[in-house]
């Protein structure tokens, strides 16, 4: 009885053993993999890093009007954005060839799977970078027209577009991704459908003066650079 | 003869016809045929009468036929001219182009753009601008339009000044679209490269950098209003603008080492300013002001210094009555758009959109300010604007040169 009791702690201890055995390679190539590639994204981070200072990248981004760029980035600098996604991504790179080391068929799956995935993930993240860009923009845009018309809710109204575009992009980030499904379509329908209502409601009843202006103006068309005691030309 | 290739093919015989002319003179504005037979009774006997020996041909667009001519000597010559319209500059360049690239082609020696749309030139203002070219010697000749209190605010508040101060001289009206100008200008112009700024500045402007003679020739009436597509205040302003501030970057070079300014001749009576004083309402005009302080801080916060944004805070709560805003600030101000543009801080658009609270701020002060005051006082209320610009311009001169020195 203590014989075959001994002999399955033995059995049970060599297979635990052989198993660590098994594993141990691939956990040192893992945390090797990780090292190289911290050392890697490191070297590559202080080159990237060197190179766009000596070129002054951050100035030349804003003097090609890139300058939205600057309100998504850390510490307002779109080459720090850049050398972090570059750090990062080198690592995570090193460690799912180190998950790879593994020699083990679900972890293999997994990585191919998430290698698969990976142009999707790229798709969305630029959708909601582009996304946020042109919410930015548009925003201003709006804003400014607003107030140069005189317009009462020229905040609300950029804020709502604003949340439009975010909105919009979220929702084909999403699809993109394959998350949600029908519940994202649904929910941005709803969503979108309600900012405009508000939107609509908000404009619509706070404005109605500079409606009948404009109408005015559709009937009976004046120079909007001469008014009527000024003329600005 | 020079070279017809620059030149469109339907005018290429007419040319060829006419041979030479020593003034060409361009009326884009008369486009029908009967705006045309309406023009050419005044214009026709004003051209013999400056070139008695020589030949002359009057440019007019293809869409009006050319009534038959009873013995002048005056040479009629249709060409597709775009119409031309203050704000829409980009037609006015294209006209410019076409006219100096014809008297090239036709070895002119003076040219004459009468561009004003809605108030039609006379055979007075042909001979007056004309004259300062074909017999004096000048290269540029630009009308000096009689002033009105609240006329061309545009460019009493900014053009003007700005390009009295950057340039160093007194040049009333730098945007006119009626002007004569000598071969020597027409050909700098046509022979300097097209490149993607190739629509900053005026003719003006750029006759001044280029160090050629430039005069003045009195009006006895208002600039012409803007055309008849004239789109919105803020649209004119941000096309004015982004026309000057890429031609102060582009000649950044020039102005840096101009000091103060010079008058420049001006021939003709100057006529009597005949403005009346007229009480106005600036009500609108400042709550478009008090609004933009209030909204527009954060998308003015990069490109205005820290003390400007205080005192425009200050500013935007005094009442319609006593609302002022003070030259120096309004100096500031302009610089500082002129730097933020340089750097494009923001979108450029939306850079000089974001300007307009700031323009009718300072329009509504000084509507109050000169409402009541007799004509020689207003004239004294924009020279005295005129000298805030000049005596800043070491601050724009310091920020242009270091700008890291300064972040807001």
């Amino acid at each position: 009885m203590f014989d075959q009791v001994k002999q399955a702690l033995d059995e049970s201890t060599t297979r635990v053993v052989t198993g660590l055995a098994h594993l141990l390679p691939g956990l040192l190539a893992l945390i090797l993999a990780v090292v190289i590639s911290f050392a890697f994204a490191t070297l590559f981070a202080f080159l990237i890093r060197r190179s766009l200072r000596g070129v002054d990248f951050d100035g030349r981004l804003a003097s090609w009007g890139w300058s939205g760029l600057a309100d998504i980035s850390p510490a307002q600098s779109p080459m720090l954005l850049i050398v972090r996604c570059v750090y990062w991504g080198i690592i995570l790179i090193g460690a799912l060839i180190g998950v790879a080391a593994f020699d083990a068929t679900v972890t293999q799956q997994m990585v191919m799977r998430l290698f698969e995935y990976l142009p999707n993930l790229l798709v969305a993240v630029l959708l909601i970078l582009c996304g946020n860009i042109i919410s930015r923009f548009l925003a201003r845009g709006v804003l400014i027209g607003a107030v140069n018309l005189n317009l009462p809710h020229g905040r609300l109204l950029s804020l709502g577009v604003k949340w439009l575009v975010i909105v919009l992009t979220t929702a084909m980030a999403l699809e993109n991704l394959g998350i949600g499904g029908r519940i994202v379509e649904l929910a941005f329908a709803i969503l979108f459908g309600g900012i405009v209502l508000a939107l609509a409601l908000a404009v619509g009843l706070g404005s109605k003066d500079l409606v009948s202006r404009s109408l005015e103006n559709q009937v009976s068309p004046r120079d909007e650079v001469s008014d009527g005691q000024f003329h600005h030309l | 003869m020079a070279v017809l290739e620059n030149i469109v093919p339907e005018a290429r015989e007419a040319v060829v016809r006419i041979g030479g002319a020593d003034l060409i003179v361009a009326i884009p504005s008369c486009h029908t045929t009967e705006q045309l037979a309406a023009a050419l009774p005044e214009l026709c006997p004003v051209l013999e009468a400056l070139l008695p020996d020589r030949p002359s041909v009057l440019l007019h667009p293809d869409t009006a036929a050319a009534p038959a001519q009873n013995g002048s000597r005056v040479q009629l010559l249709p060409y597709p001219l775009p119409p031309v319209e203050r704000v829409r500059e980009q037609t006015l360049d294209q006209g410019l182009r076409s006219l100096m690239q014809l008297g090239k082609t036709m070895g002119a020696r003076a040219f004459v753009m009468l561009g004003s749309e809605t108030a039609p030139s006379t055979g007075d203002d042909l001979r007056t601008l004309a004259e300062p070219v074909l017999n004096l010697g000048y290269d540029l000749a630009v009308p000096l339009y009689r002033g009105r209190r609240f006329g061309g605010l545009i460019n009493s508040s900014i053009v003007y000044p700005l390009v009295r101060a950057l340039y160093g001289v007194r040049l009333n009206y730098p945007m006119a679209v009626d002007l004569a100008f000598s071969s020597r200008l027409a050909d700098r112009e046509v022979n300097a490269p097209l490149t993607r700024d190739a629509h900053t500045g005026w003719l003006a402007t750029k006759a001044v950098c280029a160090g050629l003679q430039v005069c003045e020739v009195h009006r006895d009436h208002p600039p012409a209003a803007a055309g008849h597509e004239a789109p919105d205040l803020s649209a004119v302003l941000a096309q004015v603008l982004n026309r000057l501030f890429l031609e102060i970057e582009r000649t950044a070079g020039f102005w840096q080492r101009v000091r103060g300014s010079e008058p420049i001749t001006i021939f003709g009576d100057p006529g009597v300013p005949g403005y009346e004083a007229s009480s106005v309402d600036v009500h609108n005009m400042v709550e478009t002001f008090q609004r933009g302080c209030r909204d527009l801080l954060e998308i003015w916060s990069p490109v205005l210094s820290p003390g400007t944004l205080v005192e425009l805070r200050k500013i935007a709560r005094l009442p319609s009555e006593t609302f002022r805003l003070a030259d120096e600030l309004w100096v500031h101000i302009l610089y500082d758009f002129i730097l933020g543009h340089r750097q494009r801080v923001i979108s450029r658009e939306h850079l000089l959109r974001a300007l307009t609270p700031l323009y009718l701020g300072w329009v509504a002060s000084y509507a109050l300010e000169v409402q009541s005051l007799p004509p020689e006082a207003v004239e004294a209320r924009l020279e005295k604007l005129c000298l805030s610009f000049e005596k800043l311009k070491p601050y724009l001169l310091s920020r242009w040169r270091w700008p890291d020195r300064f972040n807001p």
